[in-house]
């Protein structure tokens, strides 16, 4: 018997009769009804009376329920059957505003399905798939089928996996294996392999785990679709089965290569690359792989590393890379990786406590370097040099012109009254020669230049100030105080909220910018102002110098 | 970067491309080219309720009567259903070559991106004959099903030679019942939709072609 509409009656154990409205949702083996007394829970109703086995399966499951199981899946919660006796279907919790998981993983439903989702909030999401996987291994369960459909994400990336009834159940000493799988989550091992009766080991979850991961992390790339290096074709399903992991340490010993435009491997710490390694080894196969808590660590570690790139919004990447890997992939490919819509979900996210602390990391630039300080004594300048030499010879050179008239007064015999005027006019030339010699002299020169020297290294102080002092920084500082404290004010205004956050993030960038833009003008404006002072120096101590000699 | 790197980049789910043959000649002016058209609006709105779907199906359209290339291949988001008119003669043996140059094409994007991809569908619909030399057609399209490059569909309408289709097609063409194109392309959408979820490399069990004559 097939079932095309809903049965007009469903009974659960007990015998209360459910009310069945509106149909959520079609897939192959059922419809997903909303209960009309109970609003929090749906009614999935296969197309034909489940097998003793089956039903027995859901049994065991209810049995196993458990607060840590209810919080994290859609769990069975009560077996329905048709008036008949035939079990039917089953009662579970309805989720509601949740998306399947590659809503989030690829680049481009990501952007309209989780506005606002950075790398954040994705290594988030991988670290409560690692959780996720834990809590069900720690009852004993297995996911069995893990793919790109059965894990749910909320826009605060938190999880719920559905399709339980496929998962493998461990419960009153009894194993109930899953029959099915996706093969691009399988295991090399199980690779071409009838699923049916085989019982998943955690180290089988383990290895759909890693894919997820990496598919979470690795903007939807998934670990083993490369680019060969041999001839024709690749599918994922033989490059698993031959350990062609195409970002590994051997990648090139199994012909492959990452795809163009894919994230590098090093976009994770080396702990998490190391988990990956490890998870898609051939020897993990004998070995096992890490398992859900060593990647809740790992992540965890990942996360708390993460830094936000200066120049890309949107762009948090691991604090071990020098530069932001986003920014280079977008460029290279023109794709913009993740929203930059500021949306509720990441409103809450901003951390703004974390974001301060970074920002205090960023050093306050100081006063501006005191370019005075080191100069040296001034030298006098060739041209005072060059002027004093002349004037050195002024008094020698007098002297002699004078001497004539003065050897005159004594060497001839005049009378006295002559000899006096000839050594006075001896006397009188001395000083008018000097004189005249003088004139030739213009100290005028120096007083100009060391007035122009001063009013240069006035300007250049002045400039110096403005642009190897702190003012710019300690401006931009003063902005973003006032933005902090908007922002706490805000309280409880999400989109309030999320515009200052914009604008906080905008400050913070050009803070950075403006700390290295000092860093840059001090470099280059240092020499010219030194050498400017140098000069002042030197003007005034030519200045003083013939000025005194004079 | 390598041709195409960006989109991949965007979207690397793995692709299922499937490229549509369409008969334009004149013939097929009137009803049935209307038909035709809507069929393809209805095919693009029922592959973008399909959230998988819409990131791995990829749609491409040549037709003939003239040889035209109306669409690489997109994803339906990206597809944008033509109005076709109908004009001229049926070069069908060059339309075919035509599109299966664009899937080789495809497929080396897809290789250089690390870009999986599931076995290509062709669907050929015409209401005629060719009527330009279609051996070489028929040989490429029987080379490529035996090497699995592709799975080769040949649709009949109204007085469409079912013999020359059986020529071309490696498998039985079918016949469409009436002008029924909306239930043929319902019928690809939720085809392709499956196939789109299936296991790479094994092909899904097509719901039955409830569009075709017995």
């Amino acid at each position: 018997m097939m079932l095309i509409a809903a049965p007009e009656e469903v009974l659960t154990q007990n015998g209360r009769r459910v009310g069945l409205g509106r149909k959520l949702g079609q897939g192959g083996e059922g419809a997903i009804y909303e209960l009309t007394d109970q609003p929090d829970l749906v009614a999935k109703i296969f197309h034909v009376p489940l097998s003793p086995g089956r039903a027995g399966k859901i049994r065991a499951m209810i049995a196993a329920r458990s607060p840590a199981l209810d919080r994290l899946t859609a769990w069975p919660i009560e077996l329905l059957s048709l008036p008949t006796g035939e079990p039917i279907g089953l009662t579970m919790p309805r989720i509601a505003g949740y998306r399947e998981i590659h809503q989030l993983y690829s680049p481009k439903s990501r952007r309209a399905a989780f506005p606002g989702a950075d790398w954040r909030f994705l290594v988030r999401v991988a670290t409560n798939v690692a959780r996720a996987f834990a809590t069900l291994h720690a009852e004993g369960h297995a996911i069995a089928d893990v793919n790109h459909g059965g894990i749910l994400v909320g826009q605060d990336a938190r999880l719920r996996l559905i399709d339980c009834d496929s998962f493998q159940i461990r419960a009153g000493g009894r194993c109930f294996p899953c029959d099915v799988g996706v093969p691009t989550f399988t295991p090399p091992e199980l690779q071409d392999q009838a699923l049916t009766g085989v019982v998943r080991s955690e180290s089988h979850d383990n290895f759909g785990l890693a894919v997820m991961i990496f598919l979470v992390l690795f903007m939807g790339r998934h670990p083993y679709a490369g680019r060969y290096l041999g001839e024709g074709d690749m599918p994922i399903e033989r490059a698993i089965k031959e350990h062609r992991f195409a970002y590994g340490r051997q990648r090139h010993l199994v012909s492959m290569d990452q795809p163009p435009g894919a994230p590098p491997i090093d976009i994770v710490s080396p702990p998490v690359a190391e988990l990956f390694e490890r998870a898609f080894a051939a020897e993990s196969v004998y070995l096992g792989r890490p398992s859900a808590a060593e990647w809740v660590e790992a992540l965890g570690g990942l996360e708390a590393a993460l830094v936000e790139c200066p120049i890309g919004i949107a762009h948090w990447h691991s604090s071990e890379l020098v530069a932001c890997p986003w920014c280079r992939i977008e460029a290279a490919t023109g794709v913009p990786l993740f929203s930059t819509e500021v949306s509720e979900a990441t409103a809450g996210l901003f951390d703004l406590a974390a974001f301060w602390q970074q920002l205090l990391d960023i050093k306050h630039p100081g006063p501006a370097p005191d370019v005075t300080a080191g100069a040296a004594r001034p030298k006098l300048s060739p041209i005072a040099r060059r002027t004093l030499w002349r004037r050195s010879w002024q008094g020698p050179v007098a002297f002699l012109i004078a001497v004539g008239p003065a050897a005159l007064s004594f060497g001839i015999d005049v009378p006295t009254l002559a000899r006096l005027v000839f050594f006075v006019a001896a006397i009188v030339l001395f000083f008018l020669v000097r004189w005249a010699l003088r004139g030739s002299l213009d100290v005028g020169t120096f007083v100009v230049r060391e007035h122009e020297a001063r009013k240069l290294w006035q300007s250049t102080l002045a400039d110096w100030e403005a642009k190897a002092g702190p003012h710019r920084f300690d401006d931009k500082r003063a902005e973003l105080e006032k933005l902090k404290d908007w922002w706490m004010s805000a309280e409880g205004q999400p989109q309030h909220r999320g515009r200052i956050e914009a604008a906080i993030r905008k400050a913070f960038d050009e803070l950075h910018q403006i700390a290295n833009q000092i860093e840059v003008d001090r470099t280059s404006l240092r020499q010219n102002a030194e050498e400017t002072y140098a000069l002042m120096l030197q003007t005034q101590l030519d200045l003083k110098t013939v000025s005194r000699k004079a | 970067m390598v041709f195409g790197a960006s989109e991949f980049a965007d979207n690397p789910e793995p692709r299922c491309p499937c490229l549509l043959l369409l008969d334009t000649s004149g013939s097929m002016d009137g009803p049935a080219i209307e038909e035709l058209n809507n069929g393809l609006i209805l095919f693009k709105h029922e592959l973008c309720t399909d959230a998988l779907a819409m990131k791995r199906v990829e749609v491409a359209i040549v037709t003939f009567g003239p040889v035209r290339t109306l669409a690489d291949f997109h994803t339906p988001d990206e597809f944008q259903p033509p109005r076709l008119e109908a004009s001229g003669d049926t070069p069908m043996g060059a339309a075919i070559v035509a599109g299966l140059e664009m899937i080789r094409h495809r497929k080396s994007a897809y290789k250089a991106n690390g870009i999986s991809y599931y076995r290509p569908w062709v669907f050929l619909i015409t209401d005629g004959a060719p009527t330009d030399p279609w051996d070489r057609a028929a040989e490429m399209v029987r080379i490529g099903e035996e090497a699995k490059g592709f799975s080769f569909f040949a649709v009949g309408v109204d007085k469409a030679d079912m013999g020359v289709l059986s020529g071309i097609s490696v498998r039985a063409p079918l016949k469409l019942a009436g002008l029924r194109f909306s239930d043929l392309f319902a019928w690809l959408s939720s085809s392709l939709s499956n196939l789109s979820r299936s296991h790479v490399g094994q092909p899904p069990d097509l719901p039955p072609a409830w569009w075709a004559q017995r």
